[in-house]
């Protein structure tokens, strides 16, 4: 019981960063968070919003969910970025990436970049999660805490 | 007689018919078939057919037994000949018909004949002849006649002029060395002729495998964009339909299920969007009036996810609704090719100007981007099949092919030259045709 009410509150405290410049894809990775019971939630919809909340000391996050292929700075370039940037070293960082061939390589670089996790579209709620608690340190898997 | 290898000859129309000559890794041709050195003889004349057989096919091989007609020099020494004639020999038209049908049949053409012209019954040797070619054209002919009985412009005006280049006439007595001459001279055009054929094939074939790798090439780039669209689509379809389940009233449902509907019909319009690219072949030839920004809107349109992850823009800096004649999706093709091509000069960000304008009695479409442009030294050679800029990224074809589709599809001009500020200017001319509905001479 305990564990849950800990669990509960950890949801509910930690702060997420949804990048995705694909409005639908957008909008159901936010309605998958709040469903996990996640209530701080920022959405940008293009990578240059997101550069300037990342180089926003004052903006917190433990988490950041972004899409790969974006126009101009790409989902690599923000995790370059987020690396480099001293106040985001214990920020996570999951990248939603397309399994075409090419991008195979593009997740070992991302990997060599500190990708802590990386979720193939199209995917299910479960996975998402499994990634998000696994990133988070909250144990993944079989627990019943917060499903979806 | 010979038994040399045949390699199998289609008979119907070509020497080489489908017959697909082997070739190495770089396309060229490794290996080219035996040569055919079938021979007919047609003489009726029993001593004069031993001849030939002693001449072109002589029982201890090597070394031509001496046979001396009267026209031979007293010098004459025995003549070598080192290759094997596959010697047919028979003594009347009926037998020589029958001869060439079944070497047709077996296809084991013959390369050349020996034709008394002057042969016992009803049909004499170049009624033969013509008969013999209507079976199997690429036979060559030699007339072999005694005295004056015929002369050379009595058997043209016999044959005609488009056999001209399939006989060759010869005198009795003839000397060994005049027969083997001529039976190397039409076994050598013969073989010649079906290795030119072959090769010439296998090039042909080649430049469809080239332009068949072009096509699918730009085929996959477009489907790449596709696929990550769809992945979107699906993602967002899945996410809705997932969720569903935690609604818990009937408007939530309702609301959920009209997403995911919305969802269904992005992902139709993506679809619709790559039907124009399913067949070309199909297409290739059907011509219809359009206004000419349509194919490059869908050109555009095809693109769309890589213009926009590239992050080009694309200004319509004039857009006149021009009328032309054309084949939509080789257009298409040209317009993909070109936009594909300026984003890769361009690299991660730039634009495209695009315009089209009427000038007199034609129409001026020009495509821009903002890259690097060309080096003067090899900006004329940029269409050239092959040339490429990008290394083995680049087949080479993709402005080669351009350049075809609006050259010789559509009767329009292709040329490429440096925008006078920055970046490659591609501009491409087309006749202003006359009302779709008029008395246009393409019209219909």
């Amino acid at each position: 019981m305990d564990n849950v009410r800990r669990s509960s509150s950890l949801i509910e405290r930690a702060r997420i960063l949804v990048v995705e410049d694909d409005a639908m894809v957008k909008s159901i990775v936010v309605e998958y968070l709040q469903a996990f019971g996640f209530k701080r939630i920022v959405a940008a919809d293009s990578s240059r919003h997101a550069v300037r909340l990342l180089n926003d000391q004052g903006e917190g996050f433990d988490l950041v969910l972004s899409d790969w292929q974006m126009p101009g700075v790409d989902g690599l370039d923000l995790l370059r970025l987020s690396r480099k940037i001293p106040y985001r070293q214990a920020m996570k960082f999951i990248m939603i990436t397309s399994q075409v061939p090419e991008e195979r390589i593009k997740i070992a670089k991302a990997r060599q970049a500190g990708v802590d996790a990386y979720i193939v579209k199209p995917f299910k709620g479960r996975l998402l999660r499994d990634k998000i608690w696994e990133v988070l340190g909250w144990g993944s898997g079989g627990n019943n805490e917060a499903k979806a | 007689m010979s038994t040399m290898p045949q390699k199998k000859i289609d008979t119907e129309g070509s020497l080489s018919g489908r017959m697909q000559a082997p070739a190495d890794i770089d396309g060229r041709l490794s290996a080219l078939p035996e040569w055919n050195h079938r021979v007919l003889v047609v003489e009726d004349e029993h001593g004069i057919a031993e001849a030939y057989r002693d001449i072109l096919s002589p029982r201890s091989q090597g070394v031509i037994p001496i046979r001396r007609s009267s026209r031979s020099a007293p010098t004459e020494e025995p003549t070598k000949a080192p290759e094997r004639f596959e010697l047919v020999v028979v003594h009347d038209a009926e037998a020589a018909i029958a001869e060439v049908k079944r070497s047709m049949s077996m296809k084991k053409p013959f390369t050349m004949g020996f034709f008394d012209v002057l042969l016992g019954g009803g049909m004499d040797g170049i009624e033969l002849v013509k008969k013999i070619h209507e079976l199997d054209p690429h036979l060559y002919a030699v007339f072999v006649t005694a005295y004056s009985d015929r002369n050379v412009d009595s058997i043209q005006a016999l044959l005609g002029e488009e056999h001209a280049s399939r006989w060759d006439y010869l005198n009795k007595p003839f000397t060994q060395g005049e027969i083997l001459q001529k039976a190397r001279n039409g076994v050598a055009l013969w073989n010649l002729t079906r290795e030119k054929q072959i090769k010439d094939e296998h090039m042909a074939n080649l430049q469809r495998q080239l332009l068949e790798h072009e096509r699918l090439a730009t085929m996959a780039t477009v489907a790449r964009g596709i696929g990550h669209e769809f992945r979107n689509i699906l993602t967002s379809i899945m996410g809705k339909a997932e969720l569903s389940e935690t609604l818990n009233t009937m408007d939530a449902l309702r609301e959920q299920m009209k997403n995911i509907l919305q969802a269904s019909h992005r992902a139709a319009d993506v679809l619709q969007r790559f039907h124009f690219l399913h067949n070309p072949s199909e297409q290739k030839i059907q011509k219809k009036w359009m206004f000419i920004d349509q194919p490059i809107e869908e050109a555009l349109t095809l693109l769309s996810h890589q213009i926009k992850t590239n992050n080009v823009r694309v200004c319509w800096i004039r857009r006149k609704k021009s009328l032309v004649f054309g084949n939509e999706t080789g257009l298409m093709q040209v317009f993909v090719n070109l936009t594909l091509n300026a984003m890769q000069a361009m690299g991660s960000s730039g634009q495209i100007d695009i315009s089209i304008v009427e000038i007199a009695d034609r129409i001026e479409v020009r495509f821009r981007d903002y890259g690097p442009g060309a080096d003067k030294k090899i900006i004329d050679r940029l269409c050239e099949p092959f040339f490429t800029t990008k290394g083995e990224q680049g087949t080479g074809l993709g402005l080669a092919i351009a350049k075809e589709i609006i050259e010789v599809e559509h009767e329009g001009k292709l040329t490429i030259q440096n925008h006078e500020v920055k970046g490659l200017e591609i501009l491409m001319v087309f006749p202003l045709t006359t009302t779709p509905t008029g008395g246009d001479k393409k019209g219909g």
